[in-house]
């Protein structure tokens, strides 16, 4: 798929409103002239192909459709592209046995030496049953300003630390394919206390642990929440108590609450950044 | 792109060889763990390709560069299709 779209520049947009007034201009203009958006078959996901000079040259429904049938609303991602790459004249795509520059992964660029410019979270299901979800990752940056760090500095003893001074990375714990109405309201509440504690140095750093159980809620008991325990590895230099690097993961379940309450195991990967 | 791999390996490597041995365990676990969850290269292979904030700025780099764009629409959703949160 990645080979099939590289001639392309992939952009994407979003409306939760039921007039689009949210949407850009130039794509609403291509969602309201297409066929797609009048289709009583349509769900919610609709892809385009515009040439370079911006006209739609191609247009096919976005949830994905199993090759051996043309379910309505449905299309084979892989068979259409070969469509609208035909119709631009593109070459037959090369596959290719090795992964290139990630060059669009979200990141964050160094602001001051004395800490980290914040963090990259790589958000993913723990559910062997859902292979999607749980093999592609969400991927998401919190930028943090040196203040920010200054709870997690380093100290000789044990201390505890609200999990809300953390908030910044804990609001992004929730799974990819959530309702738009459990999307919108982010968590209100950061519950829980975690431990930071030294474990020594190498003569290069020094390092400490941080650890302990996370709960996180939108609202009441009828709204979703998270559930789960963080654990990180931090380093510090010898010659300051400002965070150097951070490297953790977070488990736990989001409890997806429509009718009922869905749990959704997480699993997330935290790094500090820039490396 | 080996070397950007190795570092999370090196710095644990370093890491786990400077702790006290009480906690090193837990050092290592807390790094193997880390290193399992986060995914490779291969997962994140969407992110090689040219993304664009918007249609407006694609359309622009599009006839500049004389290449096609690839256009998706989410609708009833406050989702971002290029984090994954969607």
């Amino acid at each position: 798929m990645v080979e099939l779209l590289r001639p392309f520049l992939i952009t994407a947009a979003h409306s939760g409103r039921p007039d689009l007034s949210d949407l850009e201009p130039a794509v609403r203009e291509v969602f309201t002239k297409s066929d797609l958006s009048k289709d009583p078959k349509r769900f919610n996901v609709f892809m385009f192909v515009l040439d370079s000079q911006g006209k739609v040259v191609h247009e096919f429904h976005g949830l994905p459709g199993d090759s051996r049938s043309a379910a309505p609303g449905r299309s084979n991602h892989q068979a259409e592209i070969r469509k609208a790459r035909a119709l631009l004249k593109l070459p037959e795509a090369i596959p290719i046995d090795h992964v290139g520059s990630l060059k669009r992964l979200p990141d964050l660029k160094a602001q001051r030496l004395e800490a980290p410019a914040g963090v990259r979270l790589f958000i993913r299901q723990d559910d062997p049953s859902n292979s999607v979800f749980s093999k592609l990752p969400v991927v998401e940056i919190a930028a943090m300003k040196p203040d920010d760090w200054k709870p997690l500095a380093f100290s000789p003893n044990n201390k505890e630390i609200a999990a809300e001074v953390l908030k910044s990375w804990l609001v992004w714990l929730y799974p990819a394919g959530i309702r738009a109405a459990d999307e919108k309201k982010p968590f209100q509440k950061f519950g829980g206390t975690l431990k930071l504690e030294p474990t020594g140095s190498d003569g290069k750093f020094r390092y400490a642990l941080l650890r302990g159980k996370l709960t996180l809620a939108k609202g009441s008991d009828t709204e979703s929440a998270f559930e789960g325990e963080l654990a990180a590895v931090l380093t510090y230099r010898l010659d300051s108590p400002d965070v150097q690097s951070v490297r953790g993961v977070v488990e736990g379940t989001y409890l997806y609450r429509t009718r009922g309450t869905n749990k959704e195991k997480l699993r997330v990967a935290i790094e500090s950044r820039p490396e | 792109m080996k070397m950007k791999m190795l570092v999370p390996v090196i710095l644990a490597v370093a890491i786990i060889a400077g702790v006290r041995g009480a906690e090193k365990s837990d050092v290592k676990n807390i790094l193997d763990k880390y290193e399992s969850v986060r995914p490779q290269a291969a997962d994140l292979a969407l992110y090689q390709l040219d993304w664009m904030p918007t249609l407006q700025a694609a359309k622009e780099r599009a006839a500049k560069e004389q290449r096609p764009i690839f256009l998706v629409v989410v609708t009833n959703s406050f989702g971002d299709l290029f984090s994954g949160h969607c």
